[in-house]
């Protein structure tokens, strides 16, 4: 249950945030340039993609043959996201956060802190993930086993 | 699939729509903030003088009231009339003279530029590159 609403939750940012960026890219390109982290025509090609990527990664979330690398990419980008806000936080930048487009200067700890939480999700549904990947448990070995050879664990290989 | 796999094909998926939306908006491409147009000044320059400049807010009353650059006077196109003895009041000989309006897209401080160079016949006044945008 609590992975559905995790799921819940981490497709609605990233499919919001990414549709009010793509709908203004001219203002996200701002707000990118204003990381002073790249030049214009970078920003630009960020402002463009980026929102898409969200869209996209958001609403494969939802695909089960595309759900893992979804969440690959979405981690990717939040720790990308992370290392942003902390270097404009570190070099005292006041600037918008450009997290939904919008304006209005950053917010450091509560951009930092949804960052986490979004990153903690994400890690977190991607590990069960995993866990239900694994397949069951050989069933337990009877007394003329015993002598056989154990084979080796897939994952010590 | 792979997770990788599955990653390469969201990054391709995302490209369709990103050329589209990047076709429609190119005026994005040649918005450059850093690329000055000619009367414009950036605001590292303006730091960079010895003297700081007789700053010109160019917004309307309401903006200028909401927030303003110190010292700034207000001198819009709207009450022109009204407010261009009180700058000329300010203004020194020699003095350098910077006009800024909202951001790179208003228009309001090149037109005031232009009227102090034309009709008042000052010679130093520049338009802030990015406005009071920059200035925050």
């Amino acid at each position: 249950m609590i992975q559905h609403i995790l799921r819940l939750a981490l497709a609605g940012v990233f499919l919001t945030a990414g549709a009010l960026k793509a709908w203004e890219p001219a203002r996200f390109a701002l707000d990118v340039h204003h990381y002073q982290l790249l030049p214009w025509a970078l920003s630009a090609a960020v402002a463009f993609y980026l929102p898409w990527l969200e869209i996209v990664c958001g609403a494969a979330l939802f695909v089960r043959k595309a759900e893992r690398g979804a969440f690959g990419i979405i981690m990717i980008l939040l720790t990308a996201f992370l290392a942003a806000l902390l270097s404009a936080w570190s070099r005292g930048l006041d600037i918008s956060c450009g997290c939904f487009g919008g304006s209005g200067s950053a917010n450091y700890p509560l951009a930092i802190t949804l960052d986490l939480a979004l990153l903690a999700a994400a890690a977190f549904l991607f590990r069960s993930l995993n866990r239900e990947a694994k397949p069951a448990p050989a069933p337990p070995a009877d007394a003329h086993a015993d002598a056989a050879p154990t084979p080796p664990h897939p994952d010590r290989d | 699939m792979t997770p990788l796999r599955q990653a390469a094909l969201l990054c391709a998926l995302a490209l369709l729509p990103t050329l589209v939306s990047a076709a429609w908006h190119r005026g994005v491409w040649a918005d450059d903030p850093a690329r000055l147009q000619p009367g414009e000044v950036s605001l590292d320059a303006v730091k960079s003088w010895p003297e700081p400049p007789l700053w010109v807010d160019a917004r309307p009353r309401a903006a200028f009231e909401a927030g303003h650059v110190p010292e700034a006077v207000l001198l819009n196109e709207d009450e022109w009339a009204a407010l261009l003895p009180g700058f000329l009041a300010r203004w020194q000989p020699g003095a350098r003279v910077v006009v800024y309006c909202d951001s790179v897209e208003c228009d309001a401080s090149a037109s005031v530029a232009r009227r102090l160079r034309e009709e008042a016949g000052l010679p130093d006044v520049f338009v802030l590159h990015g406005g009071w945008e920059a200035l925050r």
